[in-house]
């Protein structure tokens, strides 16, 4: 099937708008919270990256859970988008594509063990 | 954080309008991605200011092919028949048989269709071992190789080069993250701001003229080529490349 016909560019950009405006949002919100909390950019460090109190900071309205949890999300997109392509064209049965958008996760994820091993 | 959030936004955007060719960017950016792996492990065999000198001709040489272009005729090596995006042989009007060439139709767009695959494949490789060896963004290499080599429009072609970029910044992104060291406060007003600029720009770039487009891409050619010249010369100059 050629690529005008078919309907996953359209499921992929909906991922695409619903996640960066999702992930906007909250970091707005928390860049927002920053600023009202007194917080100043590049002169002050921000808080570390804690999976664990993610959840926490959010609930409390403090800017750091609503900054992490946007950015986390903005990095996963891309990988996110790969996938839902994956799927994508295995359901219009193009098992081929869906070889090559696997193909390009196994390197995303061969490349990101490489560089922690090495680092 | 920026150049996946610039690459998500307006992707989401180009998709929609099918102006970002998916099934294209995402077989290039396998040989992409495996360029930039394989340029990571070997970046300590090769001379870095060597590699910049004959990045710096070769962009030198794709400036000058695209303004030579901008006044030539596109080639007609392969049409499209329009609507379906399905390649026909020139002069024939039948569709090529072999798998390679089923597989290059149905790379192809509406109006437009994809030709030399194993050469694109082939500069998408060398676009991912620069990026990883000399820092600068594989677009630069990518966009000629698809509207010169592939025969894709210039509008395609960097849209779907945008919608490449994201996948390779978050594989970096990752490991900065876990590292500690992207800094909440300076990326999150980064953020909205690309944010609004990348959904402005991508609703109002179908208005721009196509030579406007290729003048601004021949103009980050020829500033990128003079960093790397600079940096093989070992010049002073700052920043990074495009």
């Amino acid at each position: 099937m050629p690529e005008s016909g078919s309907a996953t560019p359209r499921l992929v950009a909906r991922l695409l708008a619903v996640g960066t405006a999702a992930s906007v949002a909250l970091v707005a919100a928390g860049t927002v919270a920053m600023l009202l909390a007194g917080h100043v950019p590049v002169t002050e460090p921000g808080p570390a990256f804690r999976p664990s109190r993610l959840a926490a900071d959010v609930l409390a309205g403090r800017a750091a859970g609503f900054l992490w949890v946007g950015l986390g999300i903005a990095v996963a997109l891309p990988s996110a988008r790969v996938a839902v392509a994956c799927i994508g064209y295995l359901r219009e049965g193009d098992r081929r594509q869906a070889a090559v958008a696997l193909g390009v996760f196994a390197v995303l994820a061969v490349s990101t063990a490489v560089a922690l091993v090495t680092r | 954080m920026a150049v996946i959030t610039t690459s998500s936004a307006s992707a989401a955007v180009y998709l929609e309008r099918r102006l970002a060719n998916l099934r294209l960017g995402l077989t290039l950016e396998l040989f992409t991605a495996t360029g930039a792996l394989i340029g990571g492990l070997v970046a300590f065999l090769l001379s870095d200011r060597v590699l910049a000198g004959l990045f710096a001709a070769m962009l030198g040489y794709t400036a000058w092919s695209m303004v030579r272009r901008a006044g030539a005729r596109q080639p007609a090596a392969a049409a499209a028949a329009p609507g379906t995006g399905t390649a026909v042989v020139p002069g024939t009007g039948t569709a090529p048989a072999s798998a390679i060439h089923g597989y290059l139709a149905s790379l192809g767009g509406a109006d437009y269709a994809v030709r030399r695959l194993p050469a694109g494949i082939g500069l998408a490789f060398v676009a991912g071992v620069l990026s990883a060896l000399l820092g600068v963004g594989g677009g630069v290499v990518k966009v000629p190789a698809m509207n010169l080599v592939m025969g894709v429009p210039l509008r395609v072609a960097t849209a779907t080069s945008n919608l490449m970029i994201g996948v390779t910044a978050s594989a970096s992104a990752i490991l900065y993250l876990l590292r500690g060291q992207v800094d909440p406060y300076v990326a999150g007003p980064v953020v909205v701001g690309v944010f609004a600029g990348a959904v402005v720009t991508s609703r109002v770039a179908h208005r721009v003229p196509a030579g406007v487009v290729r003048t601004l891409f021949v103009v980050v050619l020829c500033y990128t080529a003079v960093e790397m010249g600079a940096r093989a010369l070992a010049l002073p100059v700052g920043g990074q490349g495009a």
